[in-house]
């Protein structure tokens, strides 16, 4: 009879229907990612171990990570991946906060907005591939860039190698991350500034705040959980960067445009099956994003919310104290 | 909390039930194709009796599928035709082609589905030049089936009456001196070039008199270049075609896993760095735009010319070559080289119903020198119905020398010049023994840091010591 007063618990419903995505994570995600760490600490490489499926654990255990540390390749590519990132995320992340304001402001209405918001986001749809292509034969030697540059404009006398200039191949694998994701950035703020309280606005807007004011005072501070969001995804999608750089030069000029990702690819399927190296760099790119994810948590965490849970442990603590008769 | 746990458990569960079943799958591979093993040394190929390959008669293969794997469809369309004019041929094909060849995508599918086996594996695949060793004598060599294994009879007499060039069998050797492929064009090469312009830079464009101007050895090549210079005319498209001929060196990049330069291929920084230096070459790289506009001379400087064998002229000058054509002549390289080639293999694993198929065509295809066999109909052009393209650019130089003999090749895009004498020579002169199993990651690794100094970015000593630590770091090979 006590059950019946309890009522129906549901609850076991959400587990039950929890089940697929779980066994999916399992499967899919933690099992490799065990496998991976598992198989960066053994000897597993070349064809012979590929037939056999055999692994055994190496005399030093971590011996791939420190050789790995004194490949300048798997350097150059870290490097080469942190600062393509950069070049295309800072202007990415500023363009879309001001594409999102201007969509969002209540004081200048744009005419078309659908359809722009349309434009932006197209590139994103665009194949990766298509897009790599297409920049490779823009910037080709003898490629519409060059024309533009020297018949058009005539900002050069003679044609520029872009393909065979790193900073130049860097610049443009990073405009075309920039390109591709601003649109995408854009939308997601867009959506974040739209879910904030129009009150906020109205009552900044009595107290004579203007647009930027706006911009830094309301907006900005409240979209911090959204730019978290942004920066997370954009240093996980950043740091495991591939399909741009290898299509638009193939990591050339002697690589330039060499990334983690294409290190990985290459040492595991290319030439000599360096399977177990291949896993330890994987780890490493893990660690990676989990240590800078967790830094970015850490800065942009609500100091406000932190300080304030800090107090009211701070006065349980001291009721708590008060009914044992500590006071 | 509990049933937090339960969740904890449930996957857990899963996650050991999946690595259980993964082990399962991997020793169920290993004895079905039995690939964990290798191949057993077997005999050379004189271990097989001597005779004649005989075509099977009667209905045939019913129900059988070969699975094609190649990084062109050249030769799955040639065994389409074979089973056109073999009604009693009942094989099936399932042709699994991969035209991302250029940045050794071809080779990554086809290893995986090489060492994945089963239904899906190929039973023939076609490597080419850049990478054909590592599955005849390296990495992937114990796949392939011995050629005298799979026709039953030793192949290696049916080679020597076809007088098969010599750096075709070669490169088709496995270790045990057992030919596993065989390739079916002739890629000797040579200086393909246009006659008015050497007209324009010597007064006589006819192939005796630029024959010595250009060559033998860089040196008349080079000074060569700086004439056409004069003249306001490159001799090459791009310092990739200079590098083709010279990279297939007699001597392996890699010797007892250390990573040796040699002198022929060093000798590239001295050439390469007086051409582009010079401005000898247009510079717009290769299989692109500008090399096909240099082919009409509509690049930004006309082109003498480009090195290369007989299917360059065919398939590519020539469909670019615009007003041009016919006004094309053929000498010997400064260096005796060969470009490109198919080699075919037959797995080892797959099912004596498979091999018994493919023996007919691979016999077909690489040994038959009647006049029904593939290399007379492919080398005259007469394979296919050829009416839409001009009969000469059907044409290609085949392996075999004794269906060679019997073939007619000259060209009206040559100017009726026959291009036999001039590849023959080049391929007679090359050897294929100096390739080796990472030939495209080094050959590209050493263009690339050889451009650098050619561009003057780095110094000629910075530039050998970066690509040596490229080797180092992605091979393995130190130096």
């Amino acid at each position: 009879m006590r059950k019946k007063t309890k009522g129906v618990s549901y609850s076991k419903y959400g587990y039950i229907f929890s089940i697929p995505f779980v066994v999916a994570f399992c499967l899919f995600t933690m099992y490799p990612l065990f496998n991976t760490a598992f198989m960066s600490f053994t000897d597993y490489a070349g064809v012979a171990a590929r037939e056999s499926g055999e692994m055994n654990i190496l005399g030093d255990p971590l011996e791939l990570y420190k050789n790995l540390f004194e490949n300048q390749l798997f350097v150059t590519s870290m490097k080469n991946t942190i600062k393509i990132w950069s070049i295309n995320f800072v202007p990415q992340i500023v363009l879309a906060l001001v594409l999102a304001a201007w969509f969002t402001s209540r004081r200048n209405k744009f005419k078309g907005q659908g359809l722009f918001k349309i434009l932006f986001y197209m590139p994103n749809i665009i194949t990766a591939g298509s897009i790599a292509f297409l920049f490779s034969t823009l910037f080709n030697f003898y490629g519409p860039m060059n024309y533009l540059l020297t018949d058009i404009l005539g900002f050069l006398d003679a044609p520029f190698r872009f393909h065979e200039s790193a900073t130049a191949s860097q610049l443009v694998v990073a405009f075309i991350q920039f390109w591709m994701w601003y649109g995408y950035t854009m939308l997601i703020l867009i959506a974040g500034i739209m879910g904030l309280n129009p009150e906020m606005y109205e009552c900044s807007e009595i107290d004579g705040a203007n647009g930027l004011h706006q911009f830094f005072y309301v907006t900005l501070p409240n979209l911090k959980t959204i730019i978290l969001y942004v920066l997370v995804t954009s240093i996980v999608g950043g740091l495991t960067m591939f399909d741009i750089p290898r299509l638009y030069n193939n990591g050339n000029p002697v690589n330039a445009t060499h990334t983690l990702s294409m290190f990985i690819y290459n040492q595991a399927f290319g030439g000599r099956f360096f399977l177990n190296r291949a896993a330890a760099a994987s780890m490493i790119v893990f660690v990676m994003v989990a240590i800078l994810s967790i830094a970015v948590f850490f800065l942009l965490r609500d100091k406000d919310a932190v300080k304030e849970r800090r107090e009211i442990r701070a006065s349980k603590r001291a009721q708590k104290l008060v009914q044992k008769g500590v006071y | 909390m509990k049933r937090a746990w339960l969740l904890v458990v449930l996957a857990l569960v899963a996650l050991v039930a999946f690595s259980a079943c993964r082990n399962g799958n991997e020793s169920g591979t290993g004895t079905e194709t039995g690939t964990g093993t290798p191949s057993a040394p077997g005999g050379a190929d004189t271990n097989v009796a001597t005779g004649t390959y005989v075509y099977p008669t009667g209905p045939r293969g019913e129900g059988v599928e070969i699975v094609i794997y190649g990084w062109n469809d050249e030769l799955a369309t040639a065994m389409a035709r074979y089973k056109e004019m073999n009604p009693d041929f009942l094989y099936t094909f399932r042709p699994v082609t991969h035209f991302t060849d250029w940045d050794g995508s071809y080779e990554i599918g086809l290893n995986a589905a090489l060492l994945a086996g089963g239904a899906d594996a190929p039973d023939v695949y076609f490597v080419e030049s850049a990478f054909a060793v590592n599955y005849t004598q390296f990495d992937f060599a114990h796949y392939a089936m011995p050629y005298s294994e799979l026709l039953g009879v030793n192949v290696r007499p049916l080679i020597e009456s076809a007088e098969i060039s010599q750096f075709i069998v070669d490169a088709g050797t496995n270790p045990q001196g057992e030919v596993v492929g065989l390739g079916f064009q002739h890629t000797g090469s040579g200086f393909i070039y246009r006659r008015d312009l050497a007209e324009q830079i010597w007064g006589d464009g006819s192939p005796t008199a630029v024959a010595g101007r250009i060559g033998p050895g860089w040196d008349k090549f080079l000074e060569a270049a700086a004439e056409a210079d004069a003249e306001g005319i490159s001799m090459l498209s791009d310092m990739a075609d200079a590098w083709q001929a010279i990279r297939n060196s007699p001597n392996p990049w890699i010797v007892n896993d250390r990573l040796v330069i040699d002198d022929q291929r060093m000798s590239y920084l001295d050439i390469g760095h007086t051409l582009y230096q010079g401005g000898f070459t247009n510079e717009g790289g290769t299989w692109n735009d500008s090399w096909f506009a240099d082919m009409s001379g509509s690049g930004s400087r006309p082109v003498l010319g480009f090195l290369g064998p007989a299917w360059l002229i065919n398939y590519v000058i020539a469909g670019n070559a615009g007003d041009t054509a016919g006004d094309w002549g053929l000498v010997a390289a400064p260096e005796a080289f060969a470009w490109g080639g198919t080699w075919s293999i037959v797995n080892k694993n797959s099912s004596a119903e498979v091999h018994a198929g493919l023996a007919e065509l691979i016999y077909w295809l690489k040994l038959d020198t009647s006049d029904t066999g593939f290399l007379y109909q492919f080398g005259g052009g007469t394979l296919y119905d050829n009416s839409a393209i001009e009969y000469d650019m059907a044409k290609d130089m085949v392996s075999s020398q004794v269906v060679q003999r019997r073939l007619t090749q000259t060209l009206d895009f040559l100017g009726g010049q026959d291009m036999a004498p001039v590849f023959i020579e080049a391929g007679a002169a090359f050897t294929t023994r100096g390739w080796g199993p990472y030939d495209r990651e080094i050959n590209g690794a050493f263009s690339d840091w050889a451009m650098q100094y050619f561009q003057g970015s780095v110094s000629r000593d910075d530039m050998l010591a970066g690509f040596r630590q490229q080797i180092q770091d992605t091979l393995g090979f130190g130096s």
